[in-house]
């Protein structure tokens, strides 16, 4: 998810019709530039360094995001596949989690079979942590900020779509990043900025070094 | 085990450290399409005839209003990106 306004100036994607490291190249109508959806960053044109706002998206069951936001809307158009639901993930093998810091920063992913295993996974340091989170009812993922105060938060799953942070054991909802109840009730884990899932290997074709890397994380413990 | 997953993490990183600027260059695969501009919505009560509670979507709330886009309406290259409009501000949701 993308802001669309860059420099004061409001944009308009089109699909380019062009790939660049397997990923949609994006085209904005106004300047002709060329973006890369995969780094959210104009590679050609005008506008070229340019990066776009990211906004934190969620993927999860329609199900569940209506009953956490009940005056949402939803996109009404005709659909062009039927695979993306549940039961997609009755073979989590081939995909990744993978969490877009922004440019410049590296981009921690874990894999998805053993995200869902643990449901809440600490990852990155030195700046860059996050924790990824699992949502069982909902089958989907999320990744927030661990960073606050200029300390780094320890989280663990606590069920039921909940973790606890190991400094102050209060409790927060895995799903949303609020603080329910304890020493730091009522404040709010900031959303990382964009994630994906990925399948298997695609990882590897991603632009490296200042941009944009990879490190993929096998977990081994529910740490 | 935190030591081992941060070891893990830590020598990822080093594999990816510092290297030479990718170069840009796209290949085309099919024609440019048109944007989508003003999508239609619909709220949530109306959804029904739209997609079914299992449907995998992507969420997206900016200054508290909350949009959902279905995936399986994303996927296919006329689709990928759509321009809207949530919170006051103009976004681009993309697959």
């Amino acid at each position: 998810m993308y802001a669309r306004t860059v420099k004061s100036k409001e944009l308009t994607f089109q699909v380019s019709g062009m790939l660049w490291r397997r990923s949609l190249v994006m085209r904005d109508v106004e300047t002709g530039s060329l973006w890369s959806h995969l780094l959210g960053k104009c590679m050609r044109g005008s506008l070229v360094g340019a990066e776009l706002e990211m906004f934190p998206g969620t993927m999860t069951t329609w199900k569940e995001w209506r009953s956490r936001h009940p005056g949402t809307k939803v996109l009404g158009m005709s659909r062009t596949a039927k695979r993306y639901a549940a039961e997609l993930w009755n073979n989590p093998k081939p995909y990744v989690f993978g969490v877009h810091l922004g440019a410049g920063r590296p981009s921690p992913a874990v894999a998805l079979p053993e995200l869902m295993k643990a449901s809440v996974v600490n990852v990155g340091a030195a700046g860059h942590a996050v924790v990824v989170t699992w949502s069982p009812d909902g089958l989907g993922a999320q990744a927030f900020d661990r960073q606050h105060g200029g300390k780094t938060r320890q989280f663990k799953g606590a069920g039921k779509g909940r973790m606890t942070d190991r400094a102050t054991g209060s409790t927060w909802d895995a799903v949303t990043g609020e603080c329910l109840d304890g020493q730091a009730g009522g404040t709010q884990a900031r959303s990382a900025p964009r994630h994906d899932f990925l399948s298997q290997g695609l990882e590897n074709l991603l632009p490296r070094g200042a941009d944009c890397g990879i490190a993929v994380t096998r977990v081994t413990s529910r740490d | 085990m935190k030591w081992e997953l941060l070891v893990c993490v830590v020598a990822g990183w080093a594999l990816i450290a510092p290297a030479a600027a990718e170069e840009f260059n796209p290949k085309r695969v099919v024609k440019r399409f048109d944007p989508i501009r003003n999508p239609k919505v619909v709220p949530a009560g109306e959804a029904g005839k739209f997609v079914r509670d299992d449907e995998l979507i992507l969420g997206v709330v900016v200054n508290e209003e909350a949009r959902a886009y279905p995936i399986n309406m994303l996927t296919n290259p006329t689709r990928e990106i759509i321009n809207d409009r949530v919170g006051g501000r103009a976004i681009a949701a993309t697959w």
